[in-house]
């Protein structure tokens, strides 16, 4: 009896040593989430995404939307600070190949992501965007790649070869490695699913990687999700059949959950850290980068403003320039020089000239306006020297962002300001702000009464309603 | 003899006939509802449903907004028609001519048939009173013309008969949509302020005619009596019947079958010339013993052509006992239906592919029973109750295919049976099943499929579908309800694979 308390011990150490081994720690990332930036598909914000993988333990997060980056800032924004890191990346839909998820590693291969964006939405019409395998090909250094495959196999229980040809393809085009999707959908076939994949990923050495496919941040929002559907396609819940989804299983999973779900492939949750791994590019390492103004005479651009600066001084204020307003432009010159903005300052001073010239009224307003320095280069009408003006209220050291200057123009002769700008840097290299909007309560209402069947009548009458 | 008529107007006629159907809809809301561009329209509403302010021509789901307990029922946009059919037929006790006067009412010639009932008041009352206790609600009344009769009947306050040729004053009062005029006429003279008939009921005929067009001449002549009208009688159904009596008595199946067929050519001659095809048929014969003996066959879809009819007839031709012999051979088709003649194209093999399946369809119902073939077609829903209809035999085409990529089953239980299980836990495939006593073992698995309630119908929880293969090779379809950790889940077998 004696002798058997020490064997028991060990088998009992032996097994909690293998149990620590086998499961190091319950980790995975989710690499798949749509959100609400793509639009009337993604039935969560990103921040909730966010917030509801730090409550249940992830350690990093993605945002891959539709052909759009559009999502990542929300997401970057609420991720900040909080034990979580965020990843981010982009659903390439192409035209003639299957979509691919694309992370960037570094800052260069994010600049390749845009630009292939970029070109995409170029090329098609507001709200579309139109790529081809080609674009990907051309600028797929630094991104790694997750392949989406199909959501059914074929009548054979195998992958239909269009698919297999096409990742033969992106394999040697991408040379690297690119990744099979991996998701458990509750469809019925996804044990065939997996594994068909898993020897897909064998033969064309081109791993699984583990993804939920997420589209809402908890099961709830499946008829929110269903409702957007049915806006996007336009009709009513009644007739969107297949269109929906069959069930509420897109929505963030907690880990163990995940590691349960794909135990026969533990691989495919390993690849997943993998990608997180590899991908530390974050939204922190862009910088705004300000282009150097071109100037008159070969000097430099803080040099050129000190010129500027002195001369407009002397028309303001006469040859007689009052001390005060001296000490007041030597300290704004030193700090402009310090932030180097003078690049910023003089854009902005040329298009006021520009505008002045045509005789095209306009003003400028802004944190940076309220500086001496847009006195003297008659970007401001407003003379410091009669209202006490505080320039460094609004910048300084402590106020870490770039100055704000507002130029308020002619509104019927903003067209001719535009076209000195595009001709002045060149079309692709000048663009106009654009913001995302919201569908506002109304609209909303409007859209949700049509997807459920009301009348027309009933929904006006809903819409307009003073509910809130 | 002075024509006398009598006009029934039915004030609610499907919702009546749905009632005297389903007795346990008396004095409940509800309404038939036809779809009219993807959408549900109120067709007639019950009077508790127009009580609550649910008028014909609201959306359903308006409808539904203002009342969530509302019952709806789908309208067979034919219902109408053969109720007034069949209303119209029951009326030839009280007169030979009986029409059917669209679409809510039914016109009777009742000339020289008011006495036997003790007078038209007698009459016009036993009328009413039997189609009230039937549970229909109704108005009638007589005059000397349809279109006076008509008038009365829905707009006459009070009266109920128009004595003869005294049409005119009852007409006077009533208000110009008694006389059956078309809407814009009837919208223009009501921004001209004619209120009631007797307001221009004296202008010069050229007046009226200027200003109305002719029908509102005719429709006032109709009511006056001045023009003439006409209605069609709904007739007793023509009997398709064939007779063919023998010189001597005919107990040899060949004889048999030789009557048959010369029986089925000109009954089949006369079903082309018609344009009507035979559902349902019965071959009799009159035996020398004074037996009638018969053999009845039905088809999945209309059909004139003699040979195939002779095939159905011929599985049961051994079943019609000849005995001492036959002298009278007599076919009928009691259900026959319009059937257009198909013209044939040269290279479309689809119709004769249509064709064959028609008629293979109706060998095997011949020896099977019709109700033993049923048809179903694909609706989009992921509810697997819901994914199918069944639609009449042999009749519609499926409108989306058949999902693909999904696994169902061939034989959906009509309901699905408790099963009990051992099983691991969350979501694993059961291990062993219990089904009306027996176990089984699964050796094989694959699931779960995860269908989720379809929200915008009903809530509840979701279920799991798995496909288990038991030792014998049988593949079944299993469901557990609910999921382990939110309520207490049950398991169900739901199909059988082939």
């Amino acid at each position: 009896m004696v002798s058997a308390r020490p064997i028991c011990l060990k088998v009992n150490s032996i097994f909690f040593y293998f149990i620590a081994n086998y499961f190091p720690s319950m980790d995975y990332s989710e690499l798949q989430v749509t959100t609400n930036f793509s639009f009337l598909r993604g039935g969560s914000h990103p921040e909730e995404f966010v917030d509801r993988a730090i409550a249940l333990g992830y350690k990093e997060i993605a945002v891959t939307d539709r052909n759009t980056l559009a999502g990542i800032v929300r997401a970057y924004t609420a991720a900040k600070g909080k034990a979580i890191r965020f990843i981010p990346g982009c659903r390439l839909d192409l035209l003639d190949g299957p979509s691919l998820l694309a992370y960037p590693t570094d800052k260069e291969a994010y600049a390749h992501l845009s630009s292939i964006l970029t070109k995409g939405n170029l090329r098609a019409e507001k709200g579309e965007c139109h790529l081809y395998k080609e674009d990907v090909y051309e600028q797929s250094k630094g991104l790694k790649f997750i392949v989406i495959p199909p959501d059914h196999l074929n009548e054979h229980y195998e992958f239909d070869p269009g698919f297999v040809k096409t990742l033969m393809e992106y394999k040697e085009a991408f040379n690297q490695d690119i990744y099979l999707r991996a998701s458990f959908s509750y469809s019925g076939d996804d044990h065939k699913k997996l594994y068909r994949l898993s020897q897909l990923a064998a033969q064309l050495e081109a791993p699984m990687v583990a993804t939920s496919d997420v589209y809402y941040h908890v099961k709830e929002r499946r008829e929110l999700q269903d409702i957007l559907t049915c806006i996007r396609e336009k009709c009513t819940i009644h007739h969107a059949g297949f269109l929906l989804h069959a069930n509420a299983e897109r929505y963030l999973k907690p880990l163990e959950e995940m590691h349960r779900l794909f135990r026969e492939f533990p691989d495919a949750i390993y690849r997943n850290k993998e990608i997180a791994e590899a991908c530390q590019f974050s939204l922190d390492q862009l910088k705004y980068q300000y282009p150097e103004e071109i100037t008159s005479g070969g000097r430099k651009p803080q040099d050129e403003l000190i010129h500027l600066t002195w001369e407009g001084a002397k028309e303001r204020f006469g040859d007689h320039i009052p001390k005060n307003i001296q000490s007041t432009l030597q300290y704004e010159l030193d700090f402009i020089q310090q932030k180097n903005y003078a690049s910023y300052f003089l854009t902005v001073y040329d298009l006021v000239r520009f505008a002045r010239e045509r005789g095209i009224l306009c003003q400028g307003r802004g944190s940076a306006a309220n500086s001496v320095v847009c006195y003297c280069l008659g970007i401001t009408s407003v003379d410091p020297s009669k209202f006490k003006l505080l320039f460094a209220r609004f910048m300084s050291d402590a106020r870490n962002e770039p100055p704000d200057i507002d130029v308020d123009l002619e509104h019927e002769r903003r067209e001719d300001v535009m076209q000195y700008i595009y001709e002045k840097y060149g079309r692709d290299r000048a663009g106009i702000v654009a913001t995302v909007t919201r569908v506002h309560w109304k609209g909303a209402v409007r859209d949700v009464g049509k997807a459920m069947g009301l009348s027309l009548d009933a929904v006006d009458k809903l819409s307009k309603s003073e509910y809130e | 003899m002075p024509k006398r008529f009598l006009s029934l107007c039915f004030h609610s006629l499907s919702t009546d006939w749905l009632v005297i159907k389903k007795p346990e809809l008396k004095g409940k809301a509800f309404v038939l509802a036809i779809p009219e561009r993807g959408r549900m329209l109120v067709h007639a509403s019950s009077k508790e449903a127009l009580d609550r302010g649910i008028f014909p021509g609201m959306v359903v789901a308006d409808a539904r907004a203002l009342f969530p307990s509302l019952e709806v029922f789908d309208h067979d946009p034919q219902l109408e028609g053969r109720l007034l059919t069949a209303l119209a037929r029951w009326c030839i006790r009280y007169t030979p001519v009986s029409a059917v006067d669209f679409p809510d009412g039914i016109i009777l010639d009742i000339s020289g048939c008011a006495h036997l009932w003790g007078g038209e008041t007698a009459y016009l009352e036993d009328i009413c009173f039997t189609l009230r206790n039937k549970g229909y609600s109704l108005s009638a009344a007589i005059a000397d013309t349809i279109g006076a009769a008509w008038a009365i009947a829905r707009y006459g306050q009070g009266i109920r008969i128009a004595a003869p040729e005294r049409q005119r004053e009852c007409l006077l009062p009533l208000p110009p949509a008694s006389l059956r005029l078309e809407p814009n006429l009837l919208q223009l003279m009501k921004k001209l302020g004619f209120k009631n008939i007797g307001q221009f009921i004296d202008l010069p005929p050229s007046t009226l005619r200027r200003r109305f067009g002719e029908g509102l001449l005719v429709r006032l002549g109709q009511a006056l009596g001045t023009e003439y009208e006409f209605v069609e009688p709904v007739q007793p159904v023509k009997s398709y019947r064939e007779e063919l009596s023998c010189m001597e008595p005919i107990f040899t199946l060949t004889g048999i079958e030789l009557a048959l067929k010369r029986l089925l050519e000109v009954l089949c001659r006369r079903l082309v010339k018609e344009g009507k095809g035979l559902r349902t048929g019965v071959f009799s014969g009159l035996r020398v013993d004074g037996e009638i003996v018969h053999i009845s066959i039905g088809t999945g879809s209309a059909s004139q052509r003699p040979s195939h009819l002779f095939k159905l007839f011929e599985l049961k031709l051994s079943t019609l006992a000849p005995g001492m012999g036959i002298e009278l051979f007599t076919l009928e088709a009691p259900l026959v239906e319009d059937m257009e003649g198909v013209q044939e194209s040269l290279w479309d093999a689809v119709n004769h592919d249509q064709q064959a399946i028609v008629e293979l369809l109706d060998n095997i119902a011949g020896k099977v029973g019709m109700d033993a073939i049923h048809r179903y077609l694909p609706q989009e829903y992921h509810w697997p109750e819901r994914s199918i209809k069944p639609v009449p035999f042999l009749q519609g085409q499926p409108d989306k295919p058949w999902p693909s990529g999904i696994s169902r089953p061939l034989h959906l239980l009509p309901q699905p049976e408790p099963i009990s299980v051992m099983v691991h836990l969350p979501d694993y495939p059961p291990r062993h099943f219990r089904y009306k006593g027996k176990i089984y073992k699964v050796v094989k698995a694959d699931g779960p499929e995860r269908i989720e309630q379809e929200w915008w119908l009903q809530n509840g929880p979701p279920r799991d579908y798995y496909r288990v293969e038991d030792e014998e090779g049988i593949r079944y379809w299993v469901f557990r309800l609910g999921l382990y950790g939110e309520g207490e889940p049950q398991w169900f077998l739901h199909g059988l694979f082939a």
